[in-house]
């Protein structure tokens, strides 16, 4: 019944994205839809599974390319829930494929229970120093969201804390033997606590950890911070430890923010939203979680976040919520964008930069946000070698703002043929 | 490690786990050392997550898989217990 296993990384399943295209999946208000593998994605990607849905998935399971599968599946870091609900369907799976979902499956946990490790023992060192930290997003939110931490794929650990702690838990990070990922120059460092949410730090041996002191850019400002955040947490229990994770509500208005910040075209965010509506049986408080979300000017990009989610993935989001996303005809114009995204290949970077700055832009309910991203997109450069400021006098002055308007023009010729080109092609 | 009945058994703090369908994975902090359960494993380990006396994982185990015979489960979960102590991811809260 127990087995000892060897500690080792890496696995077989996880590739970059296959080739996908639109299909065909209706829901009310979008009316994209998927190849095979998409739709089988759709179908795994939750923690209960009913027999009309089993059903479903055996008949796709007929018709999927299946390296093709789990492609997609690793770019939508769906590649946990796909080992899980796809253990039924062995039959019909190649054995090869059988084989590497399992060993991802096996070895996808180790890498969540080392990351566990690492992470409490950051956050021990933090709370010894004072600092008050929280987990955001990784393995607690995927103990929290879904059960088990094992459901979602690690990556970097995301820490919450305040802005003003930044500088203690940076110089705690540099004492562990972590290196921030991009060397800032001069002024880079105030820059970055000023523009920026976050900084990643890269160790040897351990998983890197990003510090957030806040959520977003200003450019798509949620006015969240952890003092906002600290009276709802909530203990999260992982084996023997026991993390703090965002309340509720507060976690539904971070995930909807998050996805729509990336155009929801990673099917994981979409199906932890999902599972934030599912794990409240008694249903959200939502005239108010609705009215708080205008208050942060993030009306819009929870509807359209709970709108995908009923669409796509059946989520139990009420008839209020959806009367009030499908009035909006933006929410309804960008949830019909998102499949698009969704299987889109990754392309030019530039042309993509231009669509997703159009698309966060009608994200903004508020004309006070919406100018407020303008002004940063225009003054503020996204690389960070670019952070610099230089002395004149007594003054410093911060070099991006005034050299980015004359990048972006020099840009924005080539970015928006692109552009223009993929919307061509799409429309065709 | 023998155990009666009444022993008060629980997951060590130790330890995280990750829970995996049907099975589970531990790894044991102190150690660094991973470790697979199988259905009938993870259940018991289910089981003892909180302290629970030895004879009602047996009586919850049995019925769960009535079909087993029950000398041959209360070994087999016996073993198991045996191994998990060893492996310092259970605690044995009271004998």
């Amino acid at each position: 019944m127990m087995h000892a296993r060897a500690a080792q990384d890496g696995s077989p399943a996880e590739r970059g994205i296959g080739a996908a295209h639109p299909g065909v999946r209706g829901g009310p208000a979008i009316d994209s839809g998927f190849d095979p593998e998409h739709l089988l994605l759709l179908h795994v990607a939750r923690t209960e599974m009913d027999v009309r849905r089993r059903t479903e998935m055996r008949s796709l399971a007929n018709r999927v390319h299946w390296s093709r599968l789990l492609a997609a599946a690793a770019r939508h870091r769906l590649l946990p829930f796909l080992a899980l609900h796809l253990r039924e369907l062995e039959d019909r799976m190649p054995e090869d494929v059988a084989g590497s979902l399992d060993a991802y499956r096996i070895d996808n946990a180790r890498r969540v229970l080392r990351a566990i490790t690492e992470l409490r023992g950051v956050l021990n060192r933090f709370q010894d120093d004072g600092i008050d930290a929280v987990p955001y997003k990784g393995p607690v939110l995927g103990a929290q969201l879904y059960g088990s931490a094992a459901l979602r794929r690690v990556g970097d650990l995301d820490i919450l804390l305040r802005r003003e702690q930044v500088l203690p838990a940076r110089a705690l990070l540099l004492g562990m033997g972590y290196r921030p990922r991009h060397e800032l120059g001069a002024g880079g460092e105030a820059f970055m606590l000023r523009s920026r949410y976050s900084e990643t730090f890269d160790h040897p041996t351990s998983s890197a950890v990003e510090l957030h002191w806040a959520f977003t850019n200003r450019d798509i400002a949620l006015a969240l911070g952890f003092d906002d955040l600290q009276g709802g947490l909530v203990p999260v229990r992982i084996g023997g430890l026991t993390f703090q994770g965002f309340g509720r509500e507060d976690l539904l208005l971070i995930l909807a923010v998050h996805g729509s910040k990336h155009r929801w075209d990673r099917l994981e965010w979409l199906c932890g939203l999902a599972e934030a509506v599912r794990s409240v049986p008694g249903g959200f408080a939502w005239d108010s979680l609705l009215a708080r979300a205008d208050a942060l000017g993030v009306r819009r990009m929870l509807l359209l976040g709970l709108l995908l989610a009923h669409d796509l993935l059946d989520a139990r989001v009420p008839p209020l919520v959806l009367r009030r996303a499908r009035a909006d005809a933006t929410v309804v114009r960008l949830a019909a964008q998102v499949p698009g995204y969704m299987v889109q290949e990754p392309g030019n970077a530039e042309g993509d930069s231009l669509a997703t700055d159009i698309f966060r832009y009608h994200l903004r309910e508020r004309m006070r946000d919406r100018l407020r991203f303008i002004v940063y997109r225009v003054t503020t450069p996204s690389r960070p070698e670019s952070w610099s400021s230089v002395q004149i006098g007594t003054h410093n002055f911060a070099v991006h703002s005034l050299v980015r308007p004359f990048q972006l023009i020099g840009k924005a010729g080539p970015a928006l043929r692109m552009y223009l080109q993929r919307r061509g092609n799409s429309d065709q | 490690m023998e155990f009666s009945l009444g022993t008060v058994v629980t997951a060590s703090k130790e330890q995280v786990a990750a829970d995996l369908a049907e099975e589970v994975v531990i790894l044991n902090l102190k150690s660094g050392e991973y470790y697979g359960l199988n259905t009938v494993g993870a259940k018991i380990w289910s089981l003892v997550q909180e302290p629970t006396s030895v004879a009602s994982v047996r009586d919850r185990l049995l019925g769960e898989f009535p079909d087993v015979d029950p000398d041959r489960c209360t070994n087999d979960m016996l073993e198991l217990l045996g191994q998990l102590v060893e492996a310092e991811l259970i605690d044995i809260v009271s004998e």
